[in-house]
């Protein structure tokens, strides 16, 4: 189920809300409440794949007891690999196969597989307890507590990625304390943001870069100014679209008096690669940092091995958005542009503020076209746009500058100027009656949207 | 404290918008579906007529139909009554595809388990050899309407669309506006007939260029009869479905509409031989049926060789629209056709 629609919104999250808090003085009822509740939230989409989270959450949580009983066996590994294997399987095997068969030129019928709703999210969040458990940082939990920490339904199909030792210890609060008014209030109000963020916004800018992207998938190259309208849109559409979502999730378990970490933070404003990935999907770049960037070197063991931890760390990064290659040409990008950011940085150089923003914002928005073009060749050909190569052949699709203009700027002026939505739900929310009523009508605005059955999926489900 | 006034007022607010649009949708009820709403004399609202058309199918103010397209939508219930001692509801809705006619149609049946008379108005889209139709065109289409649960109805009325059909309706009903469609699903979407330029129909007919004559390959039409063999027509499977849920005592007519002659194929070619299987294999279906008539008016006649006839190439005029009512009913009584004005198609 979508937090953008109209079942959720009016009858899922009503339910979730009156019976979690006529059961909160009871812990364990309360757990298994949510427990429940996130398996519906799941299962809505289809029901098959319930099993495969439900195994997942006791397999892992199984071999994380066992190990701690018996640490000699290589049972943390074994879970690794069980989860490798999974995700392996439903999201990368026809990409592997592809691959192997490009190689090999052959050609490689696709299999069927479906892909489980937010499996790199709840098998990421997972191995990270398996790691902590064997570096002996992770506590022993219940089997209601860790289960709950992997499906809670606000963060379970696109993050925040959130830590064990992050979430699991605020199930012993009863959310019936004296913050729980202030919590439901501004945890509306971060969700009607966030909603207003996806459905008023952010799909609206998927309106004109779907089309665009849609001509440079057939194999067609655009006009310069199209390309650019089209990776303009798009990289405004994910982050309203990503970042909308993340406030709905954290503003979903606010109302249920559970705190997530921010995802967020004026990713556009930054004015380095570097520093975008200190305010671009926070959660994901502390998983990658923490399990990832330090397994493979770090950056205490010289400056080659550095430079390369952080081009590894990229790659697997990109590849973790989609199995694509793509997705990798992406990350490795970044992951080289990292790198040139840090000798950089080491060397001295220094831009002023605005030529740092300019060719900081040129290459993300340059990149984002390989993270969502259609394939690797139709990027490169979008690519060749909009340095001017090609010839504008986006017909009835092409867009008119001015009729995007405004949605642009609206979109840019939300983005680089003024209070971030974690900023306004958590500082400039102020108990003020007015407030709640323009946020109810917003709500009621949004809901109205959301009826009209159009009501488009979040681009971070895919991954 | 604070905070508690803050989340009371956000809540009774949203409860207060969400409850007073609820309320004011199933008053209005825009498409006229809603089992609990009051009991109010509602116009179909909606220009799109796949959401205003469910209500005039289920209508017991009817027992005769007409189904179809744009082609058809000239019919005028009042003329057909006349002819035919019925009542009868113009379904024809605009482009709509084999499919999206059938639903209707069932809903129709759903309600009306005994028609006085059906009148199917059959053009390109059921002479078609695609190997596979298109079940909608890119209009909307709301399968919740067509699903005969109208107590569901209400779930799908809570989006600004719906709202906006609501606020007309409500206007219709306080006489603030003036109904554009017919309560009987007619309506004449033509310009006014004194606005009428010939020139203008012209070019609307023929394009820029003006008319040019037909090619006509003169290959023998024997020599399609192979061909003819292996032509698979996907809508025919409906229609067969369709006449099968009809009585006996039903009046069925299967009525080829009056294209102008140059949206015609020439004669005794492929595309020629594509048209006369189709209706040869539709007159042989409505044989099959008892009390069902084949009428075509899709050939080169005295209708559909003058351009005065037409505001374009598919589109008549009101007066060939009253013209075919009195047609279709004189084939009906005669059993065969006017010589220039129709076929009445027997099987081969």
């Amino acid at each position: 189920m979508l937090f953008n629609s109209q079942v959720f919104l009016i009858v899922f999250l009503p339910i979730i809300l009156v019976g979690y808090y006529l059961v909160s003085a009871n812990r364990a009822y309360r757990i298994w409440f949510l427990i429940i509740g996130s398996f519906v939230f799941y299962g809505y989409w289809d029901i098959r794949l319930v099993p495969l989270l439900a195994g997942s959450i006791a397999l892992n949580w199984t071999l994380a007891n066992a190990h701690r009983r018996w640490p000699q066996l290589p049972l943390i590994l074994l879970g690794i690999s069980a989860n490798l294997l999974v995700i392996g399987i439903f999201k990368y095997a026809n990409f592997a196969s592809d691959s192997i068969a490009w190689f090999l030129g052959a050609e490689q019928q696709r299999w069927s597989i479906v892909l489980p709703l937010g499996i790199s999210f709840f098998t990421f969040q997972q191995i990270s307890y398996l790691v902590d458990t064997a570096r002996g940082v992770s506590r022993r939990y219940r089997f209601e507590e860790y289960a709950l920490y992997v499906c809670f339904f606000p963060q379970l199909i696109a993050g925040p990625i959130v830590r064990h030792n992050e979430l699991i210890f605020q199930f012993d609060r009863n959310p019936k304390h004296r913050d729980l008014y202030e919590n439901l209030s501004r945890g509306a109000i971060l969700l009607v943001i966030g909603l207003v963020k996806k459905v008023l916004v952010a799909d609206q800018l998927a309106l004109v870069a779907d089309p665009l992207f849609a001509v440079a998938g057939l194999g067609n190259s655009l006009g310069v100014v199209d390309a650019w309208i089209a990776s303009i849109a798009f990289g405004l559409q994910i982050y309203f679209d990503f970042s909308g979502y993340s406030d709905m999730a954290i503003g979903l378990a606010l109302m249920l008096g559970l705190h997530l970490p921010v995802n967020f933070n004026a990713p556009y404003r930054a004015l380095s690669v570097r520093e975008f990935w200190r305010r671009w999907h926070l959660t994901l770049s502390r998983f990658l940092r923490d399990y990832v960037f330090i397994s493979v070197g770090g950056s205490r063991a010289g400056s080659t091995r550095h430079m390369m931890a952080l081009i590894i760390t990229m790659l697997l990064g990109g590849l973790w958005h989609g199995a694509g290659w793509n997705f990798v040409v992406w990350g490795g990008m970044h992951g080289i542009a990292l790198a040139v950011n840090h000798l950089w940085t080491r060397a001295g150089g220094k831009l002023g503020r605005l030529p740092a923003w300019l060719a900081t914002m040129s290459f993300i928005f340059t990149t984002w076209v390989f993270f969502r073009a259609e394939s690797f060749s139709a990027a490169v050909t979008h690519i060749w746009s909009m340095v001017g190569s090609g010839i504008g052949v986006a017909g009835d699709n092409g867009v008119n500058v001015v009729d995007v203009a405004w949605l642009f700027s609206v979109a840019a002026l939300i983005a680089l100027v003024g209070p971030t939505s974690q900023e306004i739900a958590r500082e400039h929310v102020v108990s003020k009656p007015a407030l709640a009523a323009l946020g109810a009508l917003a709500m009621a605005a949004v809901f109205l949207q959301v009826g009209g059955g159009t009501n488009a999926e979040f681009i971070y489900f895919q991954f | 404290m604070v905070w508690r006034r803050f989340w009371l007022v956000f809540v009774a607010v949203l409860l207060g918008a969400l409850g007073s649009l609820c309320a004011f949708v199933i008053i209005a009820d825009p498409y006229d579906t809603l089992p609990f709403s009051p009991a109010l004399e509602r116009e179909p609202v909606s220009t799109n007529q796949r959401f205003s058309f469910p209500a005039l199918a289920a209508s017991p103010r009817f027992d005769s139909a007409i189904f179809g397209t744009s082609t058809t939508r000239l019919l005028r219930p009042e003329k057909l009554n006349g002819l035919f001692a019925a009542r009868f509801a113009n379904l024809s809705m605009n482009s709509a595809t084999s499919h999206e006619q059938q639903r209707l149609y069932n809903l129709f049946i759903e309600h009306h388990r005994a028609p006085r008379m059906v009148i199917f108005g059959l053009d390109g889209e059921w002479c078609s050899t695609a190997p596979t139709l298109e079940d909608f065109t890119f209009r909307p289409f709301p399968p919740w309407l067509y699903d005969g649960n109208s107590w569901n109805d209400v779930l799908y009325l809570f989006n600004f669309s719906a709202l906006e059909q609501a606020g007309r309706q409500v206007g219709f009903l306080a006489g603030l506006r003036t109904p554009k469609y017919g309560r009987d699903g007619y309506t004449n979407f033509l310009p006014p007939e004194d606005q009428y330029d010939l020139e203008k129909a012209r070019s609307h007919i023929y394009g820029p260029s003006g008319p040019t004559p037909t090619s006509v390959i003169t290959a023998p039409q024997q020599s399609f009869s192979e061909q003819r063999k292996g032509w698979i027509y996907p809508a025919h499977s409906r229609m067969r479905d369709m006449l099968a849920r009809l009585p006996g005592e039903t009046v069925k007519v299967l009525m080829f509409v009056p294209y102008h002659n140059v949206r015609l194929p020439g004669k005794e070619t492929l595309e020629w031989a594509r048209w006369d299987e189709c209706k040869h294999r539709l007159a042989a279906l409505a044989a099959d049926t008892p009390n069902a008539h084949t009428i075509d008016f899709m050939f080169p006649s005295e209708i559909t060789t003058r351009d005065e006839n037409y505001w374009d190439a598919l589109h008549y005029s009101v007066r060939v629209a009253e013209q075919i009512a009195e047609l279709i009913r004189i084939g009906i009584s005669d059993r065969r056709g006017r010589i220039g004005l129709f076929n009445y198609i027997e099987p081969q």
